[in-house]
């Protein structure tokens, strides 16, 4: 009985450490690409920076400030078949970022989205399948807003919205990508 | 004594079944949620805020979120901002530049504008502040106000300026406590499982006492 109260005791006192940094590496880059590449035999990685005009494009669509400008975007290659985009994304959580990989399919629709590293004690359900999968197949049309479109995680409200908006920003690039003719990168 | 016991207890009872039965419900609020109109404000009010030298533009933070209207409050929209529908609690407009807003939500979150609400930014906290309650800003620092008092936020450096005495923290951890917070959301199945417990607990005992009573 005393042990039952004590596992109690310890499992209910865990939020209070939810302040503390606590990083889980959950896949390292090469292994992120190989998840949402699997068959690709070629990934090329390259950077681009947006205009001021570009920049405030996007922030007009998605009415968020973007904080970066450059970014960098891996594209998969199987032989001669282009396999889609992918972006290594930094995304603000509650209190620390969380970093994620967003897989662009050929067809501008999200592909695979995984969570690379997840920094706070609470709220790593996101990285869970029955949530990253609803973003499969969502377009720039989709207004991936949680509680629309997504279904967020209870105890993870913050970083199912940050998934979502970098998912967002992820299909906006993609935009910018193709109006610039880089696909060829 | 023992009938005094029985029926306190069945008084009791229905008390326990009130208040089980609504902690389930508040604990699941998106079930009473009808579809999302962005036009129409349907949470409660929690602030306002009027542009100061367009008085027809009113800035209306609820409980899920942050709306606009154009024509004094006549019809509103949903601000589309990519942060959660959290409740606002306070929103500020810079009376010198009446583009730059501020709004502060309960959670831990603190959003700018400097183009009158076009796009807005998410302003980085210090963990230190979980909830806020009202933001204002002196020259070109912020204040915000929190559980633990008043701060002062410049350039990302905090510091505070009034902290609360002890007895509010206090106070604040026993509600937390009282209300489930300190705990959840992680475990708020724990607490809809005891008051299913509950729940049942009270109707078998109300069943128990009534086959008794009419044995007597």
């Amino acid at each position: 009985m005393f042990r039952l109260l004590l596992l109690l005791f310890i499992t209910l006192s865990t939020p209070l450490l939810s302040l503390e940094f606590s990083e889980r590496i959950y896949l390292t880059q090469d292994q992120a690409l190989n998840t949402v590449f699997p068959k690709a035999t070629t990934v090329k990685e390259s950077q681009f920076q947006l205009n001021t005009e570009q920049q405030e494009a996007i922030e007009t669509a998605m009415g968020m400030t973007l904080k970066q400008t450059n970014y960098t975007v891996h594209t998969g290659y199987n032989n001669d078949t282009f396999l889609g985009y992918a972006y290594v994304l930094d995304q603000l959580g509650k209190y620390y970022p969380i970093t994620m990989i967003v897989h662009i399919l050929p067809d501008n629709s999200v592909g695979n989205v995984r969570i690379m590293v997840y920094r706070e004690r609470i709220g790593a359900e996101v990285r869970k399948n029955r949530f990253l999968k609803q973003f499969r197949k969502k377009t720039l049309k989709s207004t991936l807003l949680v509680d629309r479109d997504i279904d967020g995680i209870t105890g993870a409200t913050i970083s199912s919205w940050s998934v979502a908006t970098a998912v967002k920003k992820a299909l906006h690039l993609t935009q910018y990508i193709q109006h610039e003719k880089m696909a060829s990168i | 004594m023992r009938k005094w016991h029985r029926y306190s207890g069945l008084i009791a009872a229905v008390f326990i079944l009130n208040l089980s039965i609504t902690g389930i419900l508040l604990n699941h609020p998106t079930l009473f949620e009808g579809k999302h109109d962005d036009a129409q404000i349907q949470h409660r009010i929690t602030h306002t805020a009027t542009h100061p030298s367009s008085p027809n533009t009113l800035w209306i933070g609820t409980e899920k979120g942050l709306y606009v209207s154009h024509d004094a409050g006549v019809t509103t929209t949903k601000v589309m901002v990519r942060y959660p529908d959290i409740p606002v609690t306070d929103i500020y407009i810079d009376p010198v530049d009446s583009n730059e807003l501020y709004v502060s939500f309960k959670k831990h979150l603190l959003i700018h504008s400097n183009n009158a609400g076009r796009t807005w930014s998410r302003i980085d906290l210090p963990p230190s502040i979980e909830r806020l309650y009202s933001v204002t800003k002196d020259k070109s620092a912020l204040l915000l106000t929190s559980d633990d008092g008043i701060f002062r936020l410049q350039d990302q450096e905090l510091s505070d300026v009034l902290m609360t005495g002890s007895s509010a923290q206090f106070m604040h951890t026993i509600r937390a406590l009282h209300s489930g917070y300190f705990f959840a959301p992680l475990l708020i199945w724990l607490h809809d499982l005891t008051a299913v417990i509950l729940i049942t607990l009270t109707i078998t005992g109300i069943v128990m006492f009534l086959r008794l009573k009419r044995r007597v």
